[in-house]
């Protein structure tokens, strides 16, 4: 097999990228992040004839030379993977727009196959297009396709088959004279074995990355004339563009009759994107997703947790061996795995999905960028922010929707104040239960406080300005739950196959500590820690291996403790304990999580300031009002 | 006392301009209609000038000598750019005599950034301060990272464009039947005329 069969999909955002994946290859995709950035690209497989041909995925983009970093990671595939063609998706009610990623393409000499998506919607808007023209014009092969109904897909197949390495001639956009000259002089400084045309425009569209492959950096310098006649030959490239594609879409459409545009988008329009009611609509959709999601993997825990309990206790016949704990504590471990993975996951990406297919989601984005745009994070950061409610390990998953490394960092550190479902469960549960409600409410309120402090303070660090936001409202369309499903799983199956295990083997690992008594040896050094918070010293084994597993810590404290717990502590002691156990990076998975996404300086890094960040004011907040009640 | 040098000094600049402005000789009539002070003034400031060599005179018409017109050309100058500036907002004439106020106090630092302005009202106004119907692009000012991306998206300069919604963050609007939101911040770049 050759090495370089190896085809890219491209397309820009909303033009049907990502069923054409799925009619392609279906659920068998690998999705990964491109080595150094947060872009994820997806991978797969497929038999063509006797090729196998392996096609690679890059986020929707609208040129290949804009900054972002999803831009950058399409360019950079298309040149370092070595390609051996490209499919442009195009989308046919607005073809002007499509073409323009087409042409630019051509200037690389990559073979170039044309996929027409939409092409029926746009005949019910009363254009009509003619392919034969359009593969005269771009000497490429033209589809229609529909991947939703398998239209033109064996036909895209047969031509990917055709075209693959195949040497191409392919269309090129006329530039003013003055700009043809520039290119053709810096065109003689490129090395290397990329298409000198391509280079030299990139060059003269002044994107930096592409000086290294002049021989002669200074070139741009000496064609110094023309840009006499072009002060801004950058913007003059582009309009070219724009231009050459606009009348390429102009001369293969025909517009039929125009039909009048659909009423109901707009009605919907006007009330999900009203200046009020858009922000009201979106964040109750929200609370109502949730609220949805946490009854539901409540129920899920409360079952799941049931079945392990008796099952436990069905392999031990009441006998509590040392192998029986450890396995004991394993099956814990995968039964949260599941209680997480099948809510908060599968159940979460399933809703996103969905509305992210009816185009909804965008409109959502809009409104929540209002909000998240005073923390410096774009608006996108309030799905992974309001995911951390159920758990935070797919919360941190799912900031990779931010566009870089820095915003995703700083959301991910955002999570130490947003409780998941565990630790409500100890706000709830411990400091509710045993210290009353508003004492629960004063644990929220401190973590609210002190939540926003360290935003505010990440911000001037970071830095971090919400990048101003362009985004296209997709029209509305109905979903298909086929798409949408495997959407849902493909998402969940990292979670499934690293994460899991994980759960499973710290399980066993807490098992074992337990069994062996090392539990004391270990917990010792820390009791610094109880003396600053000013709670009994057993009440470390809680604080220490809820790290391990923080769905334990509420059962650790009562069996530490005795189970009499508001005998045992104060109401400021319990508070205290709340606190301290809530703030903070709650557990070894999220850390491994971290780990995955940041590296493991930054994420040891994170979760060291964070959690001693909580211990602090934890201790803190106690020794304030101890002196406030002394003082009077 | 220092009233009178502040007027003299207003109507001399006047003179100059209007010299410049002209281009020839001009009779001293023109000058009495144009000015809108009591001949006293005018009659002062033509000697004082004269005297400085920088008119001279042929009967009733005036005329710039070498170094008025490098004195004059600095007034007249200003004097456009302020015109140009208001000429979009107010009628022609008013912008005229509004530029005659201006011009005599102006300084430099407000004549540059207004000049900045100028060049952008002579392609029409940012996109963000048109806020309902239909307007046409005129220019995107490039230099922001996102001008490709905007012409990609078809956002092009002789493109017609409905606003649709004008929210606190950005603005939607349709442009050949897709519909796109920017941020405000984007939004400033983008300049348009109103589409009739």
């Amino acid at each position: 097999m050759n090495k370089d069969n190896k085809f890219l999909i491209v397309g820009q955002p909303n033009s049907g990228k990502s069923s054409l994946i799925n009619a392609l290859i279906g659920s068998r995709v690998i999705i990964s992040n491109y080595p150094g950035t947060t872009v994820e690209i997806t991978k797969g497989k497929r038999k063509i004839g006797d090729f196998e041909i392996e096609f690679l995925d890059t986020p929707g983009i609208y040129s290949i030379s804009d900054r972002s970093e999803e831009e950058k990671v399409t360019e950079v595939v298309l040149f370092r993977e070595k390609v051996g063609g490209v499919i442009i998706i195009c989308d046919a009610t607005s073809l002007e727009r499509s073409f323009y990623m087409v042409l630019q393409i051509m200037e690389a000499g990559i073979p170039t196959i044309i996929a027409l998506n939409f092409v029926e919607e746009a005949e019910r808007k009363g254009i009509e297009i003619d392919f034969k023209k359009l593969e005269e014009i771009f000497s490429s092969p033209v589809i229609a396709i529909n991947p939703l109904t398998g239209r033109g897909i064996d036909k895209l197949m047969d031509s990917v088959a055709e075209n693959i390495n195949k040497p191409v001639e392919s269309f090129k956009v006329a530039y003013d004279d003055h700009i043809e000259y520039a290119i053709d002089r810096v065109s003689r400084e490129v090395r290397g074995d990329l298409s000198k045309r391509f280079v030299a425009l990139r060059v003269l569209e002044e994107d930096k990355d592409f000086y290294k492959y002049l021989k002669d950096k200074d070139v741009t310098r000496k064609i110094g004339h023309v840009k006499e006649k072009h002060r801004d030959i950058a913007k003059d490239i582009a309009v070219t563009r724009f231009g050459t594609a606009s009348f390429i879409a102009e001369n293969a459409t025909k517009i039929v009759s125009l039909k009048k545009e659909r009423g109901i988008e707009n009605t919907v329009d006007g009330i999900v994107l009203n200046k009020v009611w858009g922000p009201i609509i979106t964040v109750a959709f929200f609370i109502l997703m949730f609220g949805a999601i946490l009854f539901l993997g409540g129920i899920i825990q409360d079952f799941l947790m049931g079945l392990t309990e008796r099952a436990i206790s069905f392999l031990g016949k009441g006998d509590q061996s040392a192998l029986v704990i450890v396995l004991g504590q394993g099956l814990t471990g995968l039964a949260v795995g599941v209680s997480i993975a099948l809510p908060y996951i599968f159940l979460f990406y399933l809703i996103i999905g969905f509305i992210e297919d009816t185009g909804l989601l965008t409109r959502f984005v809009i409104n929540t960028e209002r909000i998240t745009n005073k923390a410096g994070l774009p608006g996108k950061s309030f799905i992974p922010l309001a995911l951390g409610i159920g758990c935070t390990v797919p919360a941190i998953r799912a900031t990779r929707v931010l566009s870089s490394k820095k915003e995703q960092f700083h959301a991910a550190s955002l999570f130490a104040f947003i409780p998941c479902s565990s630790r409500i469960a100890i706000i709830m549960g411990i400091v509710g239960f045993f210290g009353g409600v508003s004492l629960a409410f004063y644990v929220y309120a401190t973590l609210i406080i002190i939540g926003i402090i360290f935003a505010l303070v990440l911000k001037k660090i970071f830095r971090t300005k919400a990048e101003p936001l362009i985004l296209e409202l997709p029209t509305y369309r109905k979903p298909m739950l086929k798409n949408v499903f495997t959407k849902s799983w493909i998402r969940m199956k990292d979670f499934v196959y690293i994460v899991m295990p994980l759960l499973v083997i710290f399980g066993m690992v807490y098992g074992i500590l337990n069994v062996s008594g090392l539990t004391e040896v270990i917990i010792k050094p820390f009791s610094f820690i109880t003396n600053w918070l000013g709670l009994p010293a057993r009440t470390i084994i809680p604080l220490v291996f809820g790290f391990l597993q923080k769905d334990l810590t509420g059962a650790m404290l009562l069996s530490a403790l005795g189970s009499n717990i508001s005998q045992v502590l104060t109401p400021l002691q319990i508070y205290t304990f709340g606190v301290a156990s809530s703030v903070g990076i709650p557990c070894i998975i999220v850390l491994g999580m971290l780990i995955r996404e940041f590296g493991f300086k930054k994420a040891i890094i994170l979760t060291v300031v964070l959690n001693i960040y909580g211990v602090l004011v934890a201790g803190l907040v106690w020794r304030i009002v101890e002196a406030v009640r002394n003082f009077f | 006392m220092k009233k009178e040098q502040g007027i003299l000094k207003i109507v001399k600049e006047d003179i100059l301009r209007i010299l410049a402005e002209n281009n020839d000789k001009v009779p001293i009539k023109l000058l009495n209609s144009d000015i809108k002070v009591s001949d006293y003034f005018i009659d002062k400031a033509v000697r004082k000038m004269a005297r400085n060599k920088l008119i001279s005179s042929e009967g009733q018409f005036l005329r710039l000598t070498g170094e008025g017109k490098i004195e004059a050309e600095d007034i007249l100058k200003k004097h456009l750019v302020i015109e140009k500036y208001f000429e979009d907002l107010k009628s022609k004439k008013e912008a005229h005599n509004i530029s005659n106020l201006i011009e005599h106090y102006i300084s430099e630092e407000v004549m540059e950034n207004l000049k900045k302005l100028s060049t952008f009202k002579e392609k029409g106004i940012s996109l963000v301060k048109f806020d309902k119907g239909e307007c046409l692009i005129t220019d995107i000012v490039s230099g922001n990272d996102f001008f490709e991306r905007l012409i990609s998206m078809g956002v092009f300069p002789g493109e017609k464009i409905k606003i649709i919604k004008d929210l606190p963050n950005g603005i939607i609007f349709k442009i050949r039947n897709k519909k796109v939101f920017i941020s405000d911040e984007i939004a400033e770049s983008i300049r348009v005329l109103a589409y009739e």
